[in-house]
């Protein structure tokens, strides 16, 4: 994964009054740490944030902080988003070496039809959104794919099955649950409502 | 209907609704949801109707979550009853929802079969609320 360009600006004045000021002029707070320096707090244009998180790595990318036309190599550790609007009200990054080994989440996607378990009405539960994985920035994948196709009912996915790419570490229990496939709970009728609702 | 099995105390005060959830405003557990825009008061019998309403139309698979639950009485007084003596009997449950937060989940339905269930079960709702789909992983946090 190549280093995306982001151009950021150092905050001087800082607190929620001057941040609202920022998000309204279309930028988005934000603070870099790590390796022992001191936090710097920066704000990044929203317009550029939306295209580098766009190009598929999410907010995984690695990226090239570029702060008074110094680089810095990072990666979005915590974005903070709105409760309604779901806009991204703030980000931390954390400062990463190329060759630095670090744990991040990676974004788990489900593919394929579990013809299986929808014959009988049933569904495929995910039980995790993402796995924790130990790698170098650059080989962070964008996702991992999980194929569901194969499941029977009452099969449980665990992380141990995933099928993790080259260079790339699992940095969580492979016990670890991904999803269940469930038995379907038939045809709603009348009845079997109404006694649901008189046992809940 | 949802209610809580025991209680520490009886009768509580109303209290306000300021501000946006404190929490439960992300997806957890299913493919789609339903999101509150206004702060209300939700009662046991509007969940259970959404609920209703939500399961009939998908009629056959899926798999639904009730992500609130009404654990705060609600008194009311009898009707002509004059002020005073007290405060009146617990009548009905409310859960207290804030902007934001999810109320109800669902999985293993199509999108357009989940967006009808899910405009189906707002109706039966006190407040304005939206269906909001779980963003695909590698799209997601790249909403500005």
């Amino acid at each position: 994964m190549a280093e995306l360009q982001l151009v950021a600006e150092r905050r001087t004045e800082i607190g929620s009054r001057e941040s609202k000021r920022l998000r309204r002029s279309g930028r988005v707070p934000a603070v870099l740490y790590g390796h022992g320096n001191d936090p710097i707090a920066i704000s990044v244009d929203a317009k550029e944030l939306r295209q580098v998180f766009s190009h598929g790595h999410g907010a995984n990318a690695f990226l090239s902080l570029n702060i008074d036309g110094k680089k810095h190599s990072a990666l979005a550790k915590t974005v903070q988003h709105h409760k309604v609007r779901q806009v991204i009200s703030h980000i931390d990054f954390q400062l990463v070496n190329r060759n630095e080994v670090i744990s991040v989440d990676v974004p788990l996607e489900f593919v394929g039809d579990p013809v299986n378990v929808t014959r009988y009405h049933g569904t495929v539960e995910h039980l995790a959104s993402s796995v924790s994985l130990k790698s170098t920035p650059e080989k962070i994948p964008n996702a991992i794919t999980v194929d569901i196709s194969h499941m029977n009912v009452d099969q449980i996915l665990s992380a141990a099955d995933l099928v993790i790419p080259k260079g790339v570490e699992l940095d969580t229990d492979p016990g670890f649950q991904i999803a269940i496939a469930h038995a379907g709970r038939g045809v709603a009728t009348e009845s079997s409502e109404d006694d649901n609702s008189a046992s809940s | 209907m949802l209610m809580p099995k025991k209680v520490k105390h009886r009768k509580q005060q109303r209290g306000r609704m300021t501000g946006l959830t404190k929490g439960g405003e992300t997806i957890d557990f299913g493919e789609y949801a339903i999101q509150a825009l206004e702060p209300a008061w939700v009662t046991a019998r509007q969940i259970e109707a959404a609920r209703i309403a939500m399961t009939r139309h998908i009629r056959r698979g899926g798999k639904v979550w009730i992500r609130v639950f009404p654990d705060k009485p609600v008194t009311k007084k009898p009707a002509e009853t004059r002020m005073g003596s007290g405060k009146g009997n617990p009548e009905l449950w409310v859960a207290v929802v804030k902007p934001g937060r999810i109320l109800f989940e669902l999985a293993g339905v199509d999108e357009q079969l989940a967006r009808a269930a899910m405009e189906r079960a707002i109706q039966k709702l006190p407040m304005k609320a939206k269906f909001v789909v779980r963003q695909a992983a590698t799209e997601e946090k790249v909403t500005i």
